[in-house]
């Protein structure tokens, strides 16, 4: 009588993928899986759409401040040049009769 | 204008999962594409027309991901320097290497980790020539636009990176 042939042993990994070809088999250039396409998360353009928004204030806040340091600036630099240029002034009326006054008073 | 809500349904999930191919991380890959889109609206007066917006995007997305990983890549070097210094482990960023990736599926975490391994050991524009077209499945034209390269430049990367990798993989099995 012949003997039935043997079933062999039963594959416990049935459904997985078992990559077995080698490299020169295989295309190297994928990893032999299906690698799947991912949503992001649903809130990702929340958060964009907030960080905009965040950056939309923020050019008017700069704005703000800055127009107020330019007119603050402008203010300071100047009462400080009208300083200068009086004191400039009242200095320079000294340099020059003193410059005035030793030549002559050596002519004489 | 730009209607950025528009272009985000348009492109968000193609400029994530391209972040995600390059970073295997899906926190990662989420700040990316939030900093494309930040930069698509904050740059849209200097896009040309001359490419299409979606080219235009991808090229962003790209650059962005290349970016983070230097980015990373610095923070490893200067983490080690610093706890090599103050021989502390601590307060150190430590990279993320494990594989964060949704679209692996669990029993193939192992093999497509060793493979993404080897394509990090390539040149940058050959694997970024992989990720657009083997993974993300781009025409070798739209890959093309996006690299700013021609079409027969980005098949030779294909090609180099197909030599790389064989040879990466002998070295790696020691033949």
């Amino acid at each position: 009588m012949k003997k039935p042939a043997s079933i062999g042993p039963i594959d416990t990994n049935f459904g997985s993928v078992i990559d077995t070809k080698s490299m020169n088999e295989r295309d190297p250039l994928t990893p032999g899986v299906n690698i799947a396409r991912v949503s992001p998360s649903p809130y990702l353009f929340t958060r964009i759409q907030s960080k905009v928004d965040s950056m939309k204030d923020v050019p008017q806040q700069m704005g703000w401040v800055s127009w107020a340091s330019i007119v603050v600036g402008v203010v300071l630099i100047f009462f400080i040049e009208v300083n200068a240029v009086r004191s400039g002034f009242s200095s320079a009326k000294v340099d020059i009769t003193k410059n005035f006054s030793s030549p002559t008073e050596q002519l004489y | 204008m730009l209607d950025l809500e528009a272009t985000y349904k348009q492109f968000g999930e193609r400029v994530f999962n391209i972040a995600l191919q390059y970073l295997r991380n899906v926190e990662d890959a989420e700040e990316v594409t939030q900093d494309v889109f930040l930069t698509v609206y904050n740059k849209q007066s200097q896009f040309e027309g001359k490419a299409q917006l979606g080219t235009w995007i991808h090229r962003i997305a790209v650059n962005k991901s290349l970016d983070f990983i230097k980015a990373r890549n610095r923070q490893k070097r200067g983490g080690g320097l610093l706890s090599y210094l103050t021989g502390t482990t601590e307060n150190v960023a430590q990279p993320n290497n494990e594989l964060n990736h949704p679209g692996v599926a669990l029993e193939h975490r192992e093999l497509v980790s060793k493979w993404f391994h080897r394509i990090d050991q390539l040149a940058e524009n050959q694997r970024t020539a992989i990720v657009l077209v083997r993974i993300e499945e781009f025409s070798p034209a739209e890959a093309a636009a996006i690299m700013n390269l021609s079409v027969k430049a980005v098949d030779a990367l294909l090609q180099r990176a197909k030599k790389n990798l064989i040879k990466i993989e002998l070295k790696s099995e020691g033949k």
